[in-house]
């Protein structure tokens, strides 16, 4: 388990982090999310032992991460830049790896090699962004760690790309049980794979939440009336927001699915569709709820 | 700290660094290596020249060629180790090489330790066998190297045994100056967040550490009359690493040549060079350790630290341009000093904050630190440095004083203790003479007091001071101090010494023949050098001559010396030589001379033949009219020696034309060049030698 007791970390004149508090189980696919200078990337590196917090204790299993070489045997970090293997091939890079940590499997290497067919023997200064990224994964989970950190792991890539990455990710975790926390500001990318989401914003975390049960607390009902209703009228339903749009009516309410969509019926819509929510559009409209302008969040 | 990350952290950074292993293996053998073949090669090429009698041509590489090819190796590797090491602290300057690096399961002192090693392993590990081979490369000239030094014939060969030393101990000398740049250039880097920065404020930090020591010593002694640095401050500077031992030994060099001392000379400076350097190594340590991770790309990771190195280049700065500019008086000067340390100061503060924000603190700090630059200089102006030239050692402490210049014929010591109060009073008087200005006191000008310390110190001030009209300053300390009792002569004293004995006076001895156009012919007599048991006996006998022939009027030693023979004992300086009327003339038959006037008896078949060779009576010169012969001042005192008045007995006065009948060597000069020539009949001269050796036997000390 990551956790996270009232860290706080500030550069300079600004607070990236303050007073955090966040808890990640094991097993679990995390995906942090937060607009660019939210504090991601700093967030992943006190993960990775890299920040020191200024304040707090950052603990994995329940050790120390900072500068103790036996816990980050647990984890690895794959920067959102891989320029600092320039200079190597891939084999140069997985030789890298496997020194330093010891569940490295050359297998494993080979087994996802095989699948995206990188060259071995040229430097990775010749590779595109997505095949240095995916060198990274490849050797990242081949490394064998129980927590895999990416920093914005899909940024840059092609869709074919990115989905190659998910991939492996995926089948990684499915058979390592391993720990993987994504950051990026593409909710999309966080909706395919990642079960829990969390939202950074000014030091804090503003949404920590399990995908599942957030999808399912949330649905988005489209809809006609004759006249647009109010939230008034639904005063069963605790609705977020109701918003006309091409000529249908949007009603995003919390609550459960059949529930909100009977009490909806009730007042006899001549259309009434239950329409699945994106990830993007669940937070949007929790943001609202909670008063923050949504063009500032993503 | 487990040895399992740090070994592996330690074996990526080797293999990253293969490539340099294989430059910093050539600038070695370039630094090391090379010099030694060259210096072997040159001695002995020396050898074979010295074989053929001196003939034809001989391949004499210069000196300055083996030196220049060193120092071009140790500058371009001096900056090889600043670049290298800088660049391979990447993951200080680089973010994504932070933060692979940083997350690996290695811990911080493991990888510190990682990356020190490893960079000390790719630069240091070819310089120790190298070094190696140079030793035993020359080493193995040193038989060559005394052969030549055993030669009579050229004073310039005996430069070659202090110079193959220096040669080695220099080589050692420079790791330690590499360890000084490896070490400083880590500290630095741990500091910065920028690669640029790392090199730029490594040099900077090389540079101000001896750099400002020197700017302010150079102005400091700029107001001390009497003296330019001393061999203290010279230590001093050889202390800071990394380049202070090449600063002190290229200072002292300039004055003592061969014989200048490396840091490996001098332990206590050796040691403190390496502490200072180890400080730096602890110093990165715990800089590193506390940094910021996320200041990378930063300039400077502690701001503070950027402050200190600005402004302390710019401290020494102002005291450069201040001893450059010192002679302008007035606002110019000033503001010329002030605009161009601005410049520099203000064009890092520029670098590190990249915009003109807050650009109004940094030319307060900058006013700040001038102002206290500026009163500083002034009061060392002001004050001629503190009165430091009026500051003379504690009398107590002097075991004698050393004068020499421009009046004295030669070096004149002083022992006693009135004599040693006598020059320390004159002396003072001669401090508040107002011409009074900092001289070089050798070749015969100006004046050199030598301080001798009863802990061996010497201190040491040269004056010089325009003679006018009204006064001559130096002439009269001059005057006054001879009047003082003088001890034994400077030369004298230069005899005693094991150097001069067993160095110089092996090396200095040489037949000076001339040929017809004048010109000097140095023969091969490569068994003619002299044993040094057999100078010192010579010394001992001579000593005793010189302390009998002691004017105590005129505090000189007025009589030259002569022993029969004809080799000049010479001064070295540099390859010239210069014959010195103040040295003694030691004839080529001395070792004769000193065997047969120890045992005149038993000197059997090596008794030397009276009529070919020059006999063995002294002759000297009187400073008045009378007529005193050093011997015979010794025979008056001693007139009922029967020796003497057996030697006595053979003395007469030349009879005017009839040259023929007498020994030709033996004369009596007076102070006008005027000699009277008593001689010895040759029917005579065996007996009066025979009696002249049993009486000065029996009167020296032996």
């Amino acid at each position: 388990m990551i956790k996270f007791e009232n860290v706080t970390k500030k550069y300079e004149d600004f607070t990236v982090l303050e007073n955090f508090n966040l808890e990640i189980p094991t097993g679990c696919a995390y995906g942090l999310l937060g607009t660019n200078g939210a504090g991601k990337s700093t967030l992943l590196r006190i993960l990775s032992g890299v920040y020191k917090p200024d304040s707090g204790k950052v603990t994995i299993d329940g050790e120390d991460i900072y500068d103790n070489a036996k816990t980050k045997q647990k984890i690895l970090l794959i920067s959102d830049e891989t320029s600092q293997f320039n200079g190597m091939t891939l084999l140069q890079m997985k030789k890298f790896y496997k020194t330093f940590y010891a569940k490295f499997s050359d297998e494993k290497f080979n087994q996802l090699n095989n699948i995206v067919n990188l060259p071995v023997n040229k430097k990775l200064g010749g590779f595109s962004k997505g095949m240095k990224r995916q060198a990274a994964v490849i050797c990242g989970i081949a490394a064998g760690t129980d927590y895999l950190f990416l920093d914005e792991a899909f940024d840059g890539l092609d869709p074919s790309m990115r989905s190659e990455v998910k991939k492996m990710i995926i089948d990684a975790m499915c058979d390592n049980d391993m720990t993987v926390v994504t950051s990026s500001h593409n909710l999309h990318e966080i909706e395919e794979y990642c079960d829990t989401v969390g939202l950074l914003h000014h030091g804090s975390m503003l949404f920590n939440k399990d995908l599942g049960e957030l999808k399912g607390n949330i649905h988005k009902v489209q809809c006609k009336f004759e006249k647009l209703p109010e939230k008034e009228d639904f005063p069963e339903l605790d609705i977020l927001l109701i918003e006309e749009k091409n000529g249908f009516t949007n009603i995003i309410a919390k609550g459960g699915a059949d529930e909100t969509l009977e009490k909806i019926k009730e007042k006899s819509p001549n259309v009434c569709d239950l329409i699945p929510l994106s990830l993007k559009e669940i937070f949007i409209y929790e943001m609202e709820a909670l008063n923050y302008d949504r063009t500032k969040l993503m | 700290m487990t040895t399992n990350g740090f070994g592996k952290y330690f074996g990526f950074k080797l293999k990253k660094r293969r490539a340099q292993l294989f430059v910093f293996a050539v600038l070695n053998f370039l630094t090391t290596i090379l010099p030694a073949i060259i210096f072997k090669n040159m001695i002995s090429g020396m050898r074979e020249y010295a074989n053929r009698n001196f003939d034809g041509e001989h391949s004499d590489v210069s000196y300055e060629f083996f030196i220049m090819i060193m120092f071009l190796s140790v500058a371009i590797s001096v900056i090889m180790i600043i670049v290298t090491t800088a660049r391979s602290l990447k993951l200080y300057y680089n973010r994504p090489a932070m933060d692979t690096l940083c997350s690996l399961p290695v811990s911080y002192s493991q990888r510190f330790w990682g990356d020190f090693l490893s960079g000390l392993f790719v630069n240091f590990i070819t310089y120790i066998p190298f070094f190696g081979i140079s030793l035993l490369i020359t080493l193995s000239a040193k038989s060559d190297v005394e052969y030549l030094a055993g030669l009579k014939e050229s004073i310039r060969f005996s430069n070659y045994e202090p110079l193959m030393y220096l040669l080695i101990k220099v080589i050692i000398m420079i790791i330690i100056v590499y360890l000084g740049v490896y070490v400083m250039t880590t500290f630095v880097s741990s500091a910065c967040g920028k690669l640029s920065s790392s090199i730029v404020f490594s040099v900077i930090l090389m540079v101000v550490l001896p750099g400002i020591f020197i700017s302010y010593a150079d102005f400091f002694y700029s107001f001390v009359i009497g003296t330019e640095y001393t061999k203290e401050i010279m230590s001093a500077i050889g202390m800071l690493p990394p380049f202070g031992p090449l600063v002190a030994l290229k200072m002292d060099f300039e004055q003592n040549y061969f014989g200048a001392e490396t840091l490996i000379d001098q332990p206590i400076c050796l040691i403190i060079n390496l502490v200072l350097t180890v400080s730096f190594a602890v110093g990165a340590y715990f800089i590193g350790k506390y940094r910021k991770a996320e200041r990378v790309g930063q300039g400077f990771v502690y701001e503070s630290v950027h402050q200190v190195l600005s402004l302390t280049l710019s401290v020494m700065l102002i005291g450069a341009f201040s001893f450059k500019y010192n002679s302008e008086e007035g606002v110019v000067g000033i503001f010329l000093i002030a605009l161009f340390s601005f410049l520099v100061y203000g064009a890092l503060e520029l670098a590190q904050k990249k915009s003109f924000k807050g650009f109004g603190i940094t030319v307060l700090k900058f006013v700040g630190t001038f102002a206290v630059c500026f009163a500083f200089l002034t009061a060392i102006k002001n004050t001629n440095a503190f009165n430091y030239s009026k500051k003379l050692p504690n009398e107590s402490s002097v075991k004698e004083i050393v004068v020499s210049g421009e009046y004295f014929a030669r070096e004149t010591c002083y022992r006693a203790d009135e004599s040693i109060k006598g020059v320390f009073e004159e002396h003072k008087k001669l401090l508040d003479e107002p011409s009074l200005s900092t001289g070089s006191g050798y070749d015969g000008e100006g004046l050199t007091i030598q301080y001798i310390l009863n802990s061996g110190k010497v201190f040491q001030r040269n004056y010089n001071a325009p003679k006018t009209d009204t006064g001559d300053p130096i002439r009269d300390f001059t005057r006054n101090v001879q009047k003082l009792k003088s001890s034994d002569m400077g030369s004298y004293g230069l005899m005693e010494s094991k150097d001069f004995t067993n160095i110089r006076a092996k090396f200095d001895l040489r037949p000076t023949d001339y040929d017809e156009n004048g010109k000097a012919v140095y023969p091969n007599f490569p068994q003619g050098n002299i044993l040094p048991e057999k100078t010192e006996e010579l010394a001992k006998l001579l000593r005793y001559d010189l302390e009998n022939n002691y004017n105590a009027n005129d505090g000189r030693y007025n009589s030259e010396i002569k022993t029969l023979g004809e080799v000049d004992f010479s001064r070295i300086d540099g390859e010239e030589f210069e014959a010195w009327d103040n040295y003694f003339n030691i004839y080529e038959t001395y070792e004769k001379t000193v065997e047969f006037l120890k045992n005149p008896d038993n000197y059997g078949d090596s008794q030397p033949d009276v009529n070919s060779e020059k006999n063995y009576f002294v002759s000297c010169k009187t400073v008045d009219n009378s007529i005193r012969l050093v011997i015979s001042e010794n025979l008056t005192s001693n007139s009922d020696n029967a020796n003497v008045k057996e030697f006595l007995k053979y003395i007469e006065m030349r009879e005017n034309g009839k040259d023929e009948l007498y020994s030709e060597l033996f004369r009596i000069h007076d102070l006008n060049n005027q000699f009277v020539e008593y001689g010895i009949r040759k029917e005579n001269e065996k007996a009066a030698i025979e009696a002249f050796i049993k009486c000065h036997n029996e009167l020296s000390v032996q």
